[in-house]
């Protein structure tokens, strides 16, 4: 029975934080530069690669460190004309992307 | 026994007659001015929040306020809190030390574009068209009601503090209007029917802004603001609004200054009225970029 309890707390515990701290469901996979069909520059993290879309942290690095609740942003392919993503120990790599996810395909396997 | 006739005997009834007249014309002025106080002292504030980092705007406004202040002492004070409490607390004590009333209170503060709304800040306490008109945000404000009348006037120096205009839609964001009007009109009445002048563009902290000069106009040189997202502002450069909370309307002052005793005055032409500043501003439009703007801030205010 205390041991179900203690799991129960620690359970309890555990979801509490992670609430509080959504940041780290995610890690971080390089900078990102987006530029939107509008044209308007987004600069941020990328947090992960979807099919469909692209998850962005709209801060930097330093903000990212010290957990500032910026809500991630989920940006689909339709939206991006071109994006610009810096991974770690390399440099700054353009993808045009024009709305189609297929152009994307090569990213996807890298950064996976 | 033989009568004196001197020079004054004389003229005794004339001087009986002048005598007579001055003590009835003083009685008559003493009378009107019985029941009436006699005019409050008027006292300028400026009030800039305290720093905890380095931020180069509010350093130089702060440090112009606080050297201007070392050779007028005593005409105007300058006040840096850490909350509204704190503000409150410092101008009541001394309104009360010096039996006085508020004659100006200039707010320095930073605009945020990003949040899409007019606003000023004392401390970490933000105050916009909603939160000036709830009693709980402006609990510490109202202690100041009682000292302010109809002849105080109240500076909101944040820029856009008195946007009126909506900003357009950008992406996910709808157009939104800034709603500085509202703000205007809910710090009238916070502060008892005073004038209250906010601008609709930037207001800039360069050298002189105590010199009652164009200081406070001006344009930004940093790359974010060069993007189409901030047309609305630019286009409004150096106009200030006025609310007179005793007419209950708006009134157009061309561009607001500040005076070395920290009064707040207004210049009579516009910023925008030189040639020199129009075509600077024709040139900068020119420069307009789409992407200059990290959207990422708009979407870090949500």
């Amino acid at each position: 029975m205390k041991v179900i309890l203690l799991i129960i707390f620690w359970g309890s515990v555990l979801y509490l934080q992670a609430q509080g701290n959504f940041n780290r469901f995610y890690q971080p996979l390089g900078g990102i530069h987006l530029i939107t069909m509008q044209g308007n520059m987004l600069k941020g993290l990328l947090l992960g690669i979807k099919d469909t879309s692209v998850i962005v942290y709209p801060g930097t690095g330093k903000e990212w460190k010290r957990n500032a609740p910026y809500k991630p942003i989920e940006f689909g392919y339709s939206s991006i004309r071109e994006l610009s993503v810096k991974r770690r120990n390399r440099s700054w790599k353009k993808y045009p992307v024009n709305g189609s996810a297929l152009l994307f395909t090569e990213f996807q396997k890298n950064g996976k | 026994m033989k009568k004196i006739h001197t020079p004054l005997c004389r003229f005794r009834p004339l001087l009986l007659l002048a005598i007579s007249l001055f003590i009835l014309t003083d009685a008559i002025a003493q009378k009107a001015s019985f029941g009436q106080a006699p005019l409050p002292r008027r006292l300028n504030f400026i009030v800039s929040s305290k720093q905890k980092k380095f931020d180069q705007a509010a350093f130089s406004f702060q440090f112009q306020a606080l050297w201007m202040n070392k050779y007028h002492r005593g005409d105007y004070y300058v006040i840096l809190p850490g909350s509204s409490k704190e503000m409150a607390k410092k101008i009541t004590r001394i309104l009360r030390r010096e039996n006085a009333m508020i004659g100006n209170i200039w707010f320095d503060s930073h605009g945020h574009f990003q949040r899409r709304r007019s606003l000023f800040e004392i401390g970490e306490e933000e105050f916009n068209y909603l939160t000036i008109r709830d009693s709980i945000f402006t609990i510490h404000l109202k202690k100041l009601t009682a000292y302010c009348d109809t002849n105080t006037n109240v500076g909101i120096g944040s820029c856009y503090g008195g946007a009126t205009y909506a900003l357009p839609a950008v992406e996910n964001f709808p157009e939104q209007p800034m709603n500085g009007d509202s703000l205007m009109i809910g710090t009238s009445r916070l502060f008892n029917n005073a004038t209250v002048y906010a601008c609709e563009s930037f207001v800039m902290t360069g050298i002189g802004i105590m010199n009652a000069g164009y200081a406070f106009a001006g344009m930004p040189g940093r790359k974010k603001f060069k993007d189409p997202v901030y047309k609305p502002v630019w286009e409004k450069l150096g106009e200030w609004n006025c609310y007179s909370g005793k007419k209950g309307a708006f009134e157009k002052p061309v561009t607001v200054s500040l005076h070395h005793d920290g009064r707040i005055s207004y210049k009579q032409r516009n910023y925008l009225s030189f040639p020199k500043n129009r075509q600077k501003l024709e040139k900068r439009l020119k420069k307009f970029k789409r992407g200059n703007y990290n959207l990422a801030h708009l979407y870090q205010a949500v």
